[in-house]
């Protein structure tokens, strides 16, 4: 007889709870007559994300100690589950804001599985304990957003996203299986925890590996200079999408890029530090100086999430607790402000019918007084002003850098933060603008569409940005729980 | 030595004979003509047939049902190690193979309501 | 041990994985770019047999499988790309791709 590991249960309920919202919103999809299809396989995949993220809650609250689980293939902790809350919480707004978004019967019901399928993956990446289950979680997520990229195929612009993205995605990955298979080779072992320790830390395959490893979390993360794919595929995917990957793709990645380094590469920290410091400072500088000269909204926001992909990695520089912590903290607004911001543009581009850029924007915050407050909240919580928690979280990750001795890393954030007030403060700018007589006179006729969809995840984004300021304590007290179960 | 490389020199014969047999037979049964005539490269000259289109286009259907099949038919790689210690792991690896082949069968209702698998 | 020493599987599987790479970087068919990923990760995956073979574990093994059905899973979702680019007219070369890049 073989033993057969213990199955943990909640441990794989967030991502159980979202691989069933995928299998039952694409038999809706097929099943269900074509009239209530959108409704059918959008309620499972917010019923989906509801479920993963109160799993994912009661896992936090139950898992007071970091183990491994199921013969060691996910760690049951509450880094995970936290990461779990955050994924499940973008995706329970993306999934109200894509309910609106266009869409022919064919493929009404796919996007919703596929939403569903990948927020399951991201679920199961960020609670990978071992590089096997690492991998697959990445690309069960990996391979539901190419293809949801893709899914407009009306739009030509949809399939070239797809196309890149799933070239640049499938290049990463297969660096980071190659790294892997190095790891393996110097230390035997596939677990996490396992790698640590078992091969000399000069060792060349483990440091080989490790870079390798890097490199591929690099691209998951858009970190600059593995980013070219972000803005084409942001400016080419639905809309709500886009919000999505910037929201959680990102987050997962910074996450489960931390935990690996931290526990299975602890030897090797002062390379990983410096590698990621170089990270932070080539993102701030090519995300901040590309976004400057951006007109499209799609286009400029992307290049504001590779300047945050360089923020971010202060965490990873600062390999501290309180890094962690900042990490953890900042992702939480960061995700909200991400999906409320292209919720706008969606809603935009729907009264539209054309991309949103900066010109078009002009009168955005007349025509809707209350979504351009929205715009504005979410714009300056990206340059971290305080009343919002991009602030709060700021100053955590410039704490965590300077107190692990990051100095003139604080002087690069600085600088990048001033820059950043150009693109952001010029959104809020160009929305309280008179439209130009004559453009665009028909959008001003119309009524205002109404979303109440759209509207409510807005709202709740707006919330969660200007609450986590307020609510500092208990979420920081979060993070710390957290944080205290990485080994940093 | 020669003992070590034997396996490899094995190998070796087998991958470029069954290449090589490939393209042999593709060669053997195309119907393409051997040689291109001269015209084909030119413009459609009115009346005159210019001879076979040069680009040969297969039906989508045709890549669909090939693009299903290598997905469908990759995923028998899981099922290999698994028959070979199903009786050691019992009901455990039988319910595996359970969840296993149901999400597969999720799939494959889901393509045959599409229609993928109609040739149209 | 029958056959050559472990190295020499790792020259091979690292060569392998660069000619992949060096193909997605420097070929511009979207067709012979899935092609290349697959290299890459084939390279990989001979690295890992060839690394569990040494450690005598499994774990690499079964990695290596895990790689082959995600692999294919993958090219799949690049081969409907490639037909829906072929399908709606759109240059099938990458660097004529750039609607996105005004």
């Amino acid at each position: 007889m073989i033993r057969t590991p213990a199955i943990d249960w909640l441990t794989l309920a967030p991502s159980l709870a979202l691989l069933a919202a995928t299998i039952a919103s694409l038999m809706a999809a097929v099943l269900v007559p074509e009239r209530r299809r959108r409704n059918v396989s959008w309620f499972f995949c917010l019923a989906g994300y509801a479920g993963a993220f109160a799993a994912a809650a009661i896992l936090f609250d139950r898992s007071p100690h970091s183990r491994g689980v199921i013969a060691n293939a996910l760690f049951r902790d509450r880094y995970g589950a936290l990461a779990a809350m955050i994924v499940a919480g973008v995706g329970l707004l993306t999934t109200l804001v894509y309910y609106g978004e266009r869409s022919t019967v064919d493929r009404v019901g796919e996007r919703f599985a596929l939403l569903a399928s990948a927020g399951g993956g991201m679920i199961l990446f960020a609670q990978s304990a071992n590089l096997l289950t690492l991998f697959l979680g990445l690309e069960w997520l990996s391979i539901s957003l190419y293809v949801l990229c893709a899914l407009e195929r009306e739009r030509p612009e949809a399939i070239e996203a797809g196309f890149k993205y799933l070239i640049v995605g499938g290049f990463s990955s297969a660096i980071l299986v190659f790294g892997a298979a190095f790891v393996y080779g110097a230390t035997g072992t596939l677990n996490l925890a396992q790698i640590a320790g078992k091969a000399p830390s000069g060792d060349l395959f483990l440091i080989t590996g490790l870079a390798m490893i890097l490199v591929g979390f690099a691209f998951k993360a858009s970190a600059a200079p593995f980013h070219t794919w972000t803005p084409d595929v942001y400016q080419g995917a639905a809309t709500p999408v886009s919000g999505f990957m910037a929201g959680a793709t990102k987050a997962v990645a910074l996450l489960v890029a931390l935990r690996v380094l931290s526990v299975s590469f602890s030897a090797q920290e002062h390379l990983w530090t410096s590698a990621a410091a170089a990270l932070a400072v080539t993102s701030l500088v090519v995300g901040n100086l590309a976004a400057l000269a951006q007109r499209d909204l799609k286009r400029m926001l992307a290049y504001s999430s590779i300047s945050h992909a360089g923020f971010l990695l202060f965490a990873i520089t600062a390999a501290s607790s309180l890094g962690t912590r900042a990490l953890l903290y900042y992702l939480i607004p960061y995700g909200a402000a991400s999906v409320g911001v292209f919720a706008l543009a969606a809603l935009h581009e729907r009264e539209l019918g054309e991309p949103a850029t900066l010109d078009n924007l002009a009168g955005f915050g007349w025509r809707r007084p209350l979504s351009g407050i929205a715009l504005w909240i979410f714009m300056l919580s990206f340059a971290g002003f305080p009343l919002t928690g991009g602030f709060v979280g700021k100053v955590y990750l410039f704490a965590a850098a300077y107190r692990s001795g990051w100095t003139w890393l604080l002087i690069v954030g600085a600088v990048a933060t001033l820059v950043s007030l150009g693109y952001y403060l010029a959104v809020v700018r160009a929305i309280y603008m008179r439209p130009e007589p004559g453009e665009k006179a028909a959008a001003k006729e119309e009524p205002p569409l109404l979303d109440r969809m759209l509207s409510t995840a807005v709202f709740a984004a707006v919330i969660v940005t200007v609450g986590s300021f307020f609510a500092v304590q208990p979420l920081i007290d979060l993070a710390k729980h957290a944080a205290s179960q990485l080994p940093l | 030595m020669l003992r070590n490389w034997l396996p490899f020199l094995i190998y070796g014969l087998f991958a470029s004979g069954i290449t090589g047999l490939m393209l042999f037979i593709s060669f053997a049964l195309s119907t393409r003509a051997r040689t291109k005539p001269a015209q084909q490269g030119l413009p459609f000259e009115s009346g005159v047939s210019t001879g076979a289109p040069t680009r040969q286009r297969f039906t989508i259907g045709f890549y669909l049902t090939a693009m299903l099949f290598i997905l469908f038919d990759i995923e028998i790689v899981f099922l290999y190690p698994l028959a070979i210690v199903l009786d050691k792991l019992a009901w455990f690896g039988f319910s595996e193979l359970v969840v296993f082949v149901g999400l597969l069968a999720v799939a494959y209702v889901y393509v045959w309501r599409k229609g993928a698998l109609e040739w149209e | 041990m029958l056959g050559p020493a472990i190295a020499w599987y790792l020259v091979v599987g690292s060569a392998i994985f660069a000619i992949g790479a060096a193909g997605v970087m420097l070929r511009r068919n979207p067709l012979i770019m899935l092609l290349s990923l697959e290299l890459m990760l084939n390279g990989a995956n001979l690295v890992l047999i060839a690394f569990a073979r040494r450690h005598g574990s499994l774990d690499g093994q079964v990695f290596a499988l895990a790689v082959m059905a995600v692999a294919a899973a993958e090219v799949v979702v690049g081969l409907g790309l490639v037909v829906a680019m072929a399908r709606r007219k759109i240059e099938i070369d990458v660097d004529l791709l750039s609607r996105l890049r005004k």
